[in-house]
């Protein structure tokens, strides 16, 4: 049978029997819209803590936290930090699936910072201040950071040389490196200014990165609690620029044990999911310069960990595996155990919206039952004129992957309207939460296709039996009203 | 029954004046490249001179039941049927006429013996050879019409073109056996509109549409009050006489065996008479009165 004709009995049917038809495929399209609503509903949460709070598609390894002094260990000179070597890292990116490998390093050595009033609106005083150092190409890519080239060591084209900051254009300062000295801060008196003994280089200022997490946790926790306004990721975005001084060497809580403290300039350039979570993370070389210069040269060769970019999490494990035999583990295993119980979850989910299905499918099933027995002297009629039983079965399949495909796409549209009143509802409703989404569903063309897929199959196996017994009516029997 | 409200026209004239036309539309030469698959070929199909042996049966059987109780609808039955015989099977209630015609229009495929419909064996045929040979080469007429209540007369007629592998369009065709038997003006009118012998003449232009070669009719007169049962068989005498028609009905109604060349009698699922009908033409005589259809007719 031509498809045309095979197309003719499905619309007179759809016409007909509309009723039987229209309940069998509300049954398809209401399973079909809670699976596709509690999927895409999982896609977007996924989407929003595997993506910004716990990304999975890297595994940070470190060294054992047992054998890390910690801060109070380096300020006593008690022991070396632990580290990752340049050869670990090179067999880390020998790994299969292993698409980057990005060394980060840890200030190795107190600092603080104050500032914030270009931002805040007042300063905010001093504050202890950690950081790290990534190497700027991690961040190609990621979508964070438009122009990834202002992330980058300053010295690498260094300035005039110079006494202090006096001698620099403004907004530049003077770098002394490796030596006691002025840097930032010099014009307002601090330690170290005029000392004018050593030459530095005049440097733009440090550029550093922020995280979302920080910029989430200050919103949501610390700007409330310190009746400061929150700054949002946007708003530090548009505050690219914003520079304020960070003094090295010297902290709250002691000194380095090298180096003579000293102040820089460093300037706001961006928010960056691969940004430490509370810190500030600066250019790697910078990190890497100013930890020979204040916690010694092992500490500018031994990184504190690596980040390690797999293609696919299917590589996850066999990273994690070779790391293990290096003596490194995962950092965070956050994001792994996020994503299990989201997968959970969405597997629950999609569970019960499978059960709908099924209910909806021994509906189809019972429709067609009733159809064909109705039916059965129209079957046997369309065999007595030239209908071969596979005409028959093709009919009653057509006609149910039309209900399915129909109820399918209808309960694909009808997740789309619930999802866009629970977004609705959650932006009204729900009080703000760090990174709380502007939706929690993510919709992907595949969802949509395979729900309407879903609702054909589902249909199609509700139907597949009554389909076979309408093609085994006897034409004889069921002419003569047996 | 309710009585036909077609125009009293005698039938006859009627057909006098318009079968040529519709013969000529319906003439295998006039759509070329028109395959007549099944193995009947081109014999016996749309108005050419019939040909050769049409249906021929060999110690047919129809049992139904289990061991125990066991009936036989059918009984040994043998019989052949030439191109352009019209023949009226006759017979009391059960004595198996209508599984006869289910068993020799491959509608039923439950028998024992040998059925071979164009020179080809039923039983050897595959369920889509056989439905393409139902589909072209042969029509059906049942007493109950069987016509689809939520389709138009039209469409109605045009069913078996959907399952026409090439799914030819015949809308044309449907629409000039609708002129010729009166229901032209009713082609878009629903079948619960119509009269009863109307019904069956949209049945009989169904039957026609493909041009069959075969003629297949169970009681196309029991739903008929008299005037139309003898307008119905004076049709069907005619499109034996106009297009050579072979023709195979199975009735009570012995006006019928008045119209046909042949009458096969049945009793008990064997045949109990198989003679000359009173217009004889092409019928061959068999053997006539001999029990349990033993003797083969018509050869």
């Amino acid at each position: 049978m031509r498809i045309g004709a095979l197309l003719t009995l499905v619309r007179r049917d759809l016409g007909r029997t509309r009723g039987a038809l229209a309940t069998s495929g509300f049954g398809i399209a209401a399973g079909t819209a809670t699976m596709i609503f509690f999927l895409a509903l999982g896609l977007g949460v996924r989407t929003v803590v595997l993506g910004r709070v716990f990304p999975i598609d890297q595994i940070e390894l470190e060294p054992p936290k047992a054998q890390d002094p910690g801060l109070l260990g380096m300020l006593l000179g008690g022991g070396e930090p632990p580290g990752v070597d340049a050869e670990q890292v090179q067999r880390l990116a020998a790994l299969p699936g292993v698409t980057g490998v990005y060394p980060k390093l840890k200030l190795a050595f107190p600092s603080s910072a104050r500032g914030g009033k270009e931002l805040l609106g007042r300063e905010v005083g001093t504050s202890e201040l950690i950081g790290d150092g990534i190497a700027p190409s991690l961040l190609e890519g990621d979508g964070d950071l438009k122009d990834t080239s202002v992330f980058a060591d300053p010295m690498a084209r260094p300035g005039p040389a110079c006494v202090n900051d006096a001698g620099c254009a403004v907004p530049q300062y003077c770098e002394m490196t490796g030596g006691a000295g002025a840097g930032a801060g010099a014009e307002t008196g601090e330690a170290g200014a005029g000392a004018g003994t050593t030459t530095g280089r005049c440097s733009e200022p440090v550029p550093v990165l922020v995280s979302h997490y920080l910029v989430e946790i200050f919103d949501k926790s610390l700007a409330p609690a310190h009746n400061l306004p929150p700054v949002g990721a946007t708003m530090v975005q548009r505050a690219q620029g914003v520079t304020f001084d960070m003094r090295l060497g010297d902290s709250l809580l002691g000194k380095a044990r090298s180096g003579t403290p000293r102040s820089v300039r460093v300037k706001l350039v961006g928010v960056s999911r691969r940004a430490i979570d509370l810190g500030l993370t600066f250019p790697l070389e910078v990190v890497r310069r100013w930890n020979a210069e204040f916690a010694g040269a092992r500490s500018a060769t031994r990184y504190s960990s690596v980040i390690v970019q797999v293609g696919s999490g299917i590589d996850t494990s066999a990273v994690i595996t070779a790391g293990a035999s290096m003596g490194l583990s995962p950092r965070d295993t956050r994001a792994r155990d996020v994503s299990v119980l989201i997968n959970g979850i969405m597997a629950l989910l999609s569970l019960v919206a499978g059960v709908i299905l099924v209910v909806s499918a021994s509906n189809i099933a019972y429709t067609f039952r009733v159809l064909v027995t109705e039916r059965r002297a129209e079957i046997a009629l369309y065999r007595a004129v030239g209908a071969t039983a596979l005409d028959v079965r093709s009919w009653m399949m057509a006609l149910s992957l039309t209900v399915g495909v129909l109820g399918g796409a209808a309960g694909v549209v009808a997740a789309r309207v619930a999802a866009f009143f629970a977004d609705w509802a959650a932006a009204h409703r729900l009080p703000d939460f760090p990174f709380k989404p502007s939706t929690f569903f993510d919709f992907p063309w595949w969802l949509a296709l395979g729900g309407v897929a879903f609702g054909a199959v589902f249909a199609a196996v509700g139907a597949w039996g009554p389909a076979g017994r309408a093609a085994r009516v006897e034409p004889a029997s069921a002419l003569a009203g047996g | 029954m309710p009585s036909d409200p077609a125009p009293a026209r005698a039938v006859g004239e009627h057909v006098e004046a318009r079968v040529p036309e519709v013969l000529d539309a319906a003439s295998p030469r006039a759509r070329p490249g028109r395959r007549r698959e099944g193995g009947g070929g081109e014999k016996g199909g749309g108005g050419a001179a019939p040909s050769g042996t049409v249906v021929r049966t060999e110690g047919l059987r129809r049992s139904y039941g289990d061991a125990r109780a066991v009936r036989h609808a059918l009984d040994g039955v043998t019989l052949t049927i030439e191109a352009g015989e019209l023949v009226a099977v006759l017979g009391p209630s059960g004595s198996g006429k209508s599984t006869l015609l289910g068993v020799v229009g491959g509608l039923d495929r439950g028998y024992e013996g040998r059925v071979e419909l164009f020179d080809r064996n039923l039983a050897k045929m595959r369920d889509r050879e056989l439905s393409r040979l139902r589909c072209r080469q042969i029509g059906f007429v049942f007493q109950a019409f069987h016509l689809l209540g939520h389709l138009s007369v039209l469409d109605n007629v045009l069913a078996p073109a959907l399952f026409d592998p090439e799914w030819p369009d015949l809308r044309r065709r449907a629409m000039e056996l609708l002129d010729r038997l009166g229901l032209a003006d009713r082609a878009e009118d629903a079948p619960g509109q119509l009269s009863g012998g109307q019904r069956q003449r949209v049945a009989i232009a169904r039957a026609l549409l493909q041009r069959p070669a075969l003629l297949l009719c169970d009681e196309p007169t029991g739903n008929l009050d008299t005037e139309m049962a003898a307008r119905t068989i004076a049709l069907f005498s005619e499109l034996h006489a106009e297009e050579g028609l072979t023709v195979l009905a199975v009735t009570h109604e012995e006006r019928l065996a008045e119209v046909a060349t042949r009458v096969i009698r049945l009793r008990d699922g064997r045949v109990e008479h198989d003679g000359r009908g009173k217009q004889g033409g092409r019928g061959k005589q068999g053997g006539q009165g001999k029990q349990g259809g033993q003797v083969e007719v018509g050869s």
